[in-house]
């Protein structure tokens, strides 16, 4: 055994292990954006930043993309991406966040757990679009990426296809 | 509504109003066009002059808070909606057919016929909602604005003051 840690009192071991620790404890909540898919393999993006209080980080965005069997009735192939600023802040006790939103216009609901680089949760959201997507509506058809668990990666490459446009700015 | 597209009426009033600046008589020009619609909606469209000389529409601004009530229920929406036309749309005969849909629930269309300093026109739209504001959604309504003839003038904004766009409007 080395000696230095042989003659190490109780209170400093604590202490010791403490620093040791404390790398980990903040790569469990990093800043930055968690990319991944849910498991029907829809892809869903969270943006990560330090909130008002010091030590705390919060959700800043959350994007969720629609794939073209979403939307009922089956026929409709609508495609896109919605996104919102719901800026829940992430226990850092339990490292889990709330993430939740409704309109008359976009529905999700969810939470994410951050552990390391990795976070892992559960969302469900909706959208109600027309059922033609070019020139004049006459109708409209309502879209659900349904609960599914989902894991996402800190610095993996976005999946999220913007060339499907987005059903409103993402803010 | 707490929704992206009524977020954005009071930067949307305070933008029309920025532009809200008599100007004397002109023959047809580039600027924005604020017009009224006869049940009292409000909208601008953008006129740019092209290198060819050209003029051209490029962008549209419309205030729907008149209620538009959706088929199948009672649900009413009154949603604010930016969009720029790319490519823009050429007036030619001092005449321009403009349709916008956002390829998801947002769809607006209009023709307008410039006359000097004048233009007058009419606008039909229509939107996609959740047939409830509150709850779980489960259902798509269709929300459909019937023909309103407008009026519109050109406005100009008070030489070299900076004129803040709201970029955030525009899709």
């Amino acid at each position: 055994m080395h000696p230095m840690l042989r003659t190490l009192s109780v209170p400093a071991a604590a202490a010791f292990a403490a620093a040791l620790l404390s790398p980990t404890q903040a790569a469990a909540q990093e800043a930055g954006t968690y990319n991944g898919t849910l498991a029907n393999g829809y892809p869903i993006s969270l943006t990560v930043a330090p909130a008002a209080t010091k030590g705390e980080f919060q959700v800043t965005q959350t994007i969720i993309e629609y794939k073209s069997d979403a939307c009922t009735p089956g026929k409709t192939t609508w495609t896109g991406y919605v996104g919102f600023g719901p800026n829940a802040v992430i226990s850092n006790s339990s490292k889990k966040v709330t993430l939740s939103y409704s309109s008359i216009e976009f529905y999700f609901s969810g939470y994410a757990k951050f552990n390391g680089a990795t976070a892992t949760g559960a969302a469900v959201s909706y959208v109600p679009v027309f059922a033609a997507a070019k020139g004049a509506p006459t109708s409209s058809v309502f879209c659900a990426a349904k609960l599914q668990k989902f894991t996402a990666k800190l610095g993996a490459p976005s999946p999220i296809d913007t060339s499907h446009g987005a059903k409103h700015a993402i803010y | 509504m707490t929704t992206f597209r009524n977020n954005m009426r009071a930067a949307a009033g305070l933008f029309i109003a920025s532009l809200a600046v008599a100007t004397p008589a002109a023959a047809q020009e580039a600027g924005t066009y604020n017009g009224t619609m006869k049940n009292g909606d409000t909208f601008q469209l953008t006129v740019t002059k092209a290198t060819s000389g050209a003029l051209e529409v490029t962008a549209g601004l419309f205030d729907f808070s008149v209620a538009i009530k959706c088929k199948s229920n009672s649900t009413t929406v009154g949603p604010v909606v930016g969009f720029t036309l790319s490519p823009p749309v050429v007036i030619a005969d001092n005449k321009a057919t403009i349709s916008f849909n956002n390829g998801a629930d947002d769809y607006v269309a209009t023709k307008i016929e410039f006359s000097g300093s004048k233009a007058s026109g009419d606008v039909t739209a229509a939107f996609a909602a959740f047939a409830a504001y509150t709850g779980h959604p489960t259902k798509a309504v269709y929300c459909p604005q019937v023909k309103e003839d407008f009026t519109a003038v050109l406005a100009k904004a008070v030489r070299g003051a900076a004129v803040p766009v709201p970029k955030l409007l525009f899709y």
